[in-house]
């Protein structure tokens, strides 16, 4: 399985290509004041209005620092037709990974979900997002209300 | 080869269908022909039955080849998307081969320019050279000070040509900046353009991935350009190192010009001073003729200086040259793997 991985430090972490509908360079992003945590702002994609998750404020508490490889990617979520970006560091490459070396962490993470399982593969780590988890209840609502065409 | 509908045909068990379809005619048939109404009666039924089965069958194949044909089209979507990604990285591949001709223009005009400076820096050293050797020459015996004093016009317009030389040089140096600073502009406009094929050779892997099966020569022709990517903006970084180490030696030669031409104009000065007191009527003394010596010594120490820092120029010059012979090579490479990828677009099987 082809994976996009992107790193929060030393720390590689990745987003099944098959959970992706592609990789952009960072837009001009429209603050929402007051908009649940993680949630960046939203941008233009097509005519639709499209929220952006920093993932690196979600796994490190730091955001994410421009650069010319932090980029977004634009993922599924379980919304039809509505895409989520998830602004991420690194991400220059393109990782083919066994999908059955896949292994859970060995903990339980109640509070974040989306962190899948880990695989080394060439001496680096990769954890697996889970992209349906990271909308949380809240976030969720906020795509459904930007459901419209811009 | 067969067909994928050959293929999906036999493995649906749609070529049994005539088999199934005569059952149903023959099995009435032998009904029809029967003695007895009671074998009749079952021949029938077995029929109905047969034929109810072929029904659904056909039916449940019907389903099986529509999905089948959503399949193949939701493919030929993919592969559309795919090569898609194609043309966008053919345009990039050109801008970055234009990019790499701006940036060997400019870096030949750089070079010739630095070689007019290594010239008049070379010459300008060689000229004080040989005035403080004769100098030296006239001054070391004390009873010929004299004839050290009748060099002094032959010395004085020969200060007076570097100095003019050395605003030129100043000028060449300005003009060498200038260069140095197109270089990095078109270094910097190679960066972002490997920065985006990178980005579009990401996006034609995972196109690649959706496409299943066929996507996985362009999942390793995508890698690969993103390679090449990669490696081209590593070598243009490499040469904006030298850019950058080139700029603060280009920024130590205008300060060197000027501290030449200063010196030049303190020679002049002490030159003409001793000429006046000659012509006044008083022999040069030995200290006077030091005064010039160290005063030419000191221009020549400064020109040695200009020339360390000319051939430093070289160096880098040299250097960036041969990064650039290497991003001209992976220019070439991505024009290449990008011609396989359109290739194995075009003759992907069906």
């Amino acid at each position: 399985m082809l994976v996009i991985p992107f790193w929060v430090g030393q720390e590689a972490y990745a987003v099944a290509s098959a959970d992706l509908y592609g990789v952009l360079p960072r837009p001009l992003l429209r603050s929402m004041p007051g908009g649940p945590a993680g949630l960046l702002g939203v941008f233009n994609y097509r005519g639709r209005w499209t929220p952006v998750l920093d993932a690196h404020l979600l796994l490190s508490g730091e955001h994410a620092q421009p650069a010319l490889g932090t980029r977004i990617l634009l993922c599924h979520t379980q919304v039809p037709d509505v895409a989520l970006g998830l602004l991420c560091e690194k991400v220059t490459d393109a990782l083919s990974l066994d999908p059955a070396a896949w292994s859970p962490p060995g903990v339980s993470l109640r509070d974040s979900p989306w962190l899948g399982p880990l695989q080394t593969s060439g001496g680096i780590t990769v954890q697996r997002l889970f992209i349906p988890h990271l909308l949380t209840p809240e976030l969720a609502a906020a795509i459904d209300s930007l459901d419209s065409p811009a | 080869m067969k067909s994928p509908a050959s293929r999906c045909v036999e493995s649906r068990g749609i070529h049994r269908l005539p088999a199934v379809l005569t059952g149903v005619v023959v099995i009435p048939a032998w009904a029809a022909e029967g003695v007895d109404a009671p074998a009749g009666v079952l021949g029938w039924v077995v029929a109905g039955l047969v034929a109810a089965v072929a029904l659904w069958r056909v039916r449940q194949l019907t389903q099986t080849l529509r999905a089948e044909r959503r399949k193949q089209e939701a493919l030929l979507r993919e592969q559309a998307g795919l090569l898609a990604t194609v043309p966008g990285l053919r345009d990039l591949v050109q801008q970055l081969t234009a990019g790499i001709a701006s940036l060997q223009t400019a870096t030949d005009i750089h070079r010739t320019a630095l070689s007019e400076v290594n010239q008049s820096v070379a010459g300008a050293a060689r000229r004080l050279g040989d005035l403080a050797l004769v100098l030296e020459a006239d001054a070391s015996p004390p009873e010929v000070a004299e004839s050290a004093a009748s060099s002094l016009p032959e010395i004085e317009p020969a200060l007076l040509a570097l100095d003019a030389a050395a605003g030129g040089l100043g000028e060449k140096f300005t003009r060498l900046h200038e260069r140095t600073d197109e270089i990095a502009q078109a270094v910097a406009a190679l960066d972002k353009v490997s920065e985006r094929i990178n980005l579009l050779s990401l996006n034609a892997a995972i196109e690649s991935e959706k496409a299943g099966d066929r996507g996985h020569g362009f999942v390793a022709i995508a890698q690969e350009i993103r390679r090449l990517a990669d490696h081209t903006s590593a070598t243009s970084l490499g040469i904006a190192r030298h850019v950058a180490r080139a700029r603060e030696v280009v920024s130590e030669g205008v300060m060197s010009v000027e501290r030449f031409q200063s010196e030049v104009h303190g020679g002049v000065t002490v030159v003409r001073k001793s000429m006046g007191a000659a012509q006044a009527g008083h022999t040069g003394s030995s200290q006077e003729d030091e005064r010039i010596t160290r005063a030419l010594r000191d221009c020549q120490s400064t020109a040695q200086a200009l020339r360390v820092s000319a051939r430093a120029l070289g160096t880098e010059d040299e250097r960036a040259a041969e990064r650039l012979r290497e991003l001209a090579r992976l220019a070439v490479q991505l024009a290449s793997a990008l011609q396989t990828m359109q290739a194995g677009g075009s003759g992907a099987p069906d």
